[in-house]
């Protein structure tokens, strides 16, 4: 497992936008923020779990909340961001973003 | 409650309730609710929950749970021990921590 460095997360983040059409919030404190949380995730699991939840440690379970997750697509649609407000709706790209309550089942968690 | 957690102790000049935050270290919203307490001169005391031994962290959301019937999520602000702030969410906190003054 080789390690991430901020650039790397950087362009990971810039595919995934491009791949799936999801647009990157623009307060660019905050994505950097996320962004170190990305990174600090991936260097000690091996992925890029979401940097806003806890994980198992476990890919396997973990699964549905390694970013982006499959829960961001629902919440860009309802609440105009994800769950961490990395990615968010067009609408949303000036507001001040808040939390959104997690779409995820509390018996996933550890 | 939560006796033995190891929680950070930050001083200010706003000290009329307990307040006890608990974030991730890797969380952007938790960054922005701690900022906010400390914007606001708050006396508050703190605790990352990625950074502390996993069998207190255990404990530590078994006894969060059983006190408030729900998930310990991050951020989240404990006032008193009795009421709870849950995600950071600005006019939520400016409403409950800031309008009674």
């Amino acid at each position: 497992m080789g390690r991430k460095t901020r650039e790397d997360v950087q362009l990971f983040l810039e595919a995934v936008s491009k791949k799936q059409g999801l647009i990157l919030n623009n307060d660019k404190d905050h994505v950097d923020s996320i962004a170190d949380g990305l990174m600090e995730m991936y260097n000690s699991l091996g992925y890029f779990n979401c940097p806003c939840r806890e994980a198992w440690g476990d890919r396997k379970k973990d699964r549905d909340i390694i970013c982006p997750c499959s829960y961001c697509e629902m919440d860009v649609q309802e609440y105009g961001q994800c769950y961490c407000g990395l990615f968010v709706s067009e609408d949303s790209q000036d507001k001040e973003l808040g939390s959104i309550p997690d779409r995820r089942d509390d018996e996933l968690y550890p | 409650m939560f006796e033995n957690a190891k929680f950070n102790s930050t001083q200010g000049s706003r000290n009329k309730h307990q307040l006890r935050f608990m974030g991730l270290t890797t969380c952007s919203f938790c960054k922005k609710a701690k900022q906010f307490l400390d914007d606001n001169d708050f006396s508050y005391d703190y605790l990352y929950l990625d950074k502390i031994d996993p069998e207190d962290k255990k404990n530590l959301k078994i006894e969060f749970a059983a006190h408030f019937d729900k998930r310990l999520s991050y951020p989240t602000l404990i006032i008193d021990d009795k009421e709870i702030l849950t995600g950071f969410i600005r006019i939520a906190w400016e409403k409950e921590l800031l309008e009674e003054e």
